[in-house]
């Protein structure tokens, strides 16, 4: 195992490392055989990388009890863990299914499909990756910016596509129109332009000629 | 060291569970709530808990919120383990998998499998076998127990044979009381080690009262 170093300050890391799974030296010289003092050098430790890396600690005041001197196991406390819930990451969840169902024109979630929608998403994540729960304000901040504008943009994709299709079906139906020569010219007549000169005296109409275009 | 395997709901759990009644020092790492012991999500209060009962018993349940802490709390028990060497110390590590898959290992939790024995140091290890489990979890394994499972790994078709495969599909779910109808729960590699005698081997002293042991196969 590649032991802590001895120096006295912990050396700021970058923020990929703690991603990619380096640890953390002691930043205090610790005693050698004591635990408690070992404890406090990791805490302070894990504290550096929490200001630096932005990782919440979670205080939860969990109490545990003193030393008992080998008086038998301590008693079970429940502290609750942060978690994904309904109300944050499932708003997300549900707004941004919205966002997908009307991109592509179909029904949106009904009420109770959103409620159940909601929970299990959160359920999902519990299960699957609980310690991710302390991105969940974040993750509220894109459902409620879906929900805003998940509408709008699926408005506009929707104007979009009738517009094409409109174009579409327009050009379709002149093109064969022409192509059963049903008698309507491909293209309408443009205007007729005349190119009038002073006509001579006794001149006959065959005698001045008019340009069409 | 032990490596438990199986399929979900095949009664790794609840094996491990109970090892863990016979072991008077603990650290459980549990990240679905299914141990009982002094829980915490705190990191802070796990060590304080650790440091103050260092030389005693305890038994300290870790739901952490944050990969950070587990790093810290295998680092922090390979380190005070050398620094004060004490009675032996248990860890059990659920979703084993979590934490040493196929091509990365916690380098914290790495060190406590090949190094641990030189620290007293006792591991379980708990995966299913479809899982991703790291090489060297089940390399450094001193017993590999493996319950019901119809998905066998390259780790596992190179211990067992054929035939035991085969019997690994059909063996019976563990529920704690219950004798198995057909003799076995799970299978062992060696085939002729005792998980249980060799957990309780490593132990300093089992505490009073501990329950009748599950009908073991092997």
């Amino acid at each position: 195992m590649a032991k802590p170093s001895g120096s006295k300050k912990a050396p700021a890391k970058p923020a990929g490392e703690e991603k990619a799974g380096a640890t953390v030296a002691p930043p205090t010289p610790v005693s050698s055989n004591d635990p408690k003092a070992i404890a406090e050098g990791f805490k302070e430790a894990v504290k550096a990388v929490e200001v630096e890396q932005n990782v919440a600690l979670k205080a939860t005041g969990a109490k545990v009890p003193a030393a008992g001197g080998g008086g038998g196991v301590a008693p079970s406390l429940v502290v609750p863990a942060t978690s994904w819930t309904p109300e944050g990451i499932g708003r997300a969840g549900v707004h941004l299914t919205n966002l997908l169902l009307g991109a592509g024109d179909f029904e949106l979630l009904e009420p109770d499909e959103e409620k159940g929608l909601a929970e299990d998403v959160a359920y999902y994540l519990n299960a699957r990756w609980p310690s991710g729960s302390a991105w969940e304000p974040e993750m509220r901040l894109v459902g409620r910016v879906a929900e805003v504008a998940g509408p709008r943009f699926a408005a506009r994709w929707k104007a979009q596509r009738d517009e094409a299709a409109r174009l579409e079906t327009e050009a379709e139906e002149l093109e064969d129109q022409a192509d059963r020569n049903l008698g309507v010219p491909r293209k309408p007549a443009g205007p007729v332009e005349v190119h009038t000169m002073p006509v001579p005296e006794g001149a006959k109409p065959a005698d001045y000629v008019v340009s069409r275009r | 060291m032990l490596t438990i395997l199986g399929q979900k709901g095949a009664g790794k759990t609840t094996f491990a569970r109970w090892l863990l009644a016979q072991t008077p020092r603990a650290v459980v790492v549990d990240r679905f709530l299914e141990y009982e012991g002094a829980v915490t999500g705190s990191y802070d209060a796990a060590l304080d808990y650790l440091a103050a009962n260092w030389r005693g018993q305890f038994r300290l349940v870790c739901r952490f919120t944050s990969d950070l802490y587990y790093r810290e709390m295998f680092r922090f028990l390979t380190y005070t383990a050398e620094k004060a060497p004490t009675l032996p110390i248990s860890l059990i590590v659920e979703e084993a998998d979590f934490f040493a898959r196929t091509h990365y290992i916690e380098p914290s939790l790495h060190t406590a499998y090949n190094y641990g024995r030189h620290w007293d140091i006792n591991l379980i290890s708990v995966a299913r076998v479809d899982t991703a489990l790291h090489r060297d979890v089940i390399h450094c394994s001193d017993v590999l127990v493996v319950f019901r499972t119809r998905k066998f790994n390259a780790d596992m078709r190179e211990r067992f044979s054929q035939e035991e495969l085969q019997r690994l599909i059909h063996l019976e779910q563990l529920v704690p009381g219950v004798a198995p109808v057909k003799g076995k729960h799970y299978l062992t590699y060696p085939a002729d080690d005792d998980p249980v005698q060799a957990w309780l081997s490593c132990q300093v002293s089992a505490p009073a009262g501990a329950v009748a042991a599950p009908a073991s196969g092997g």
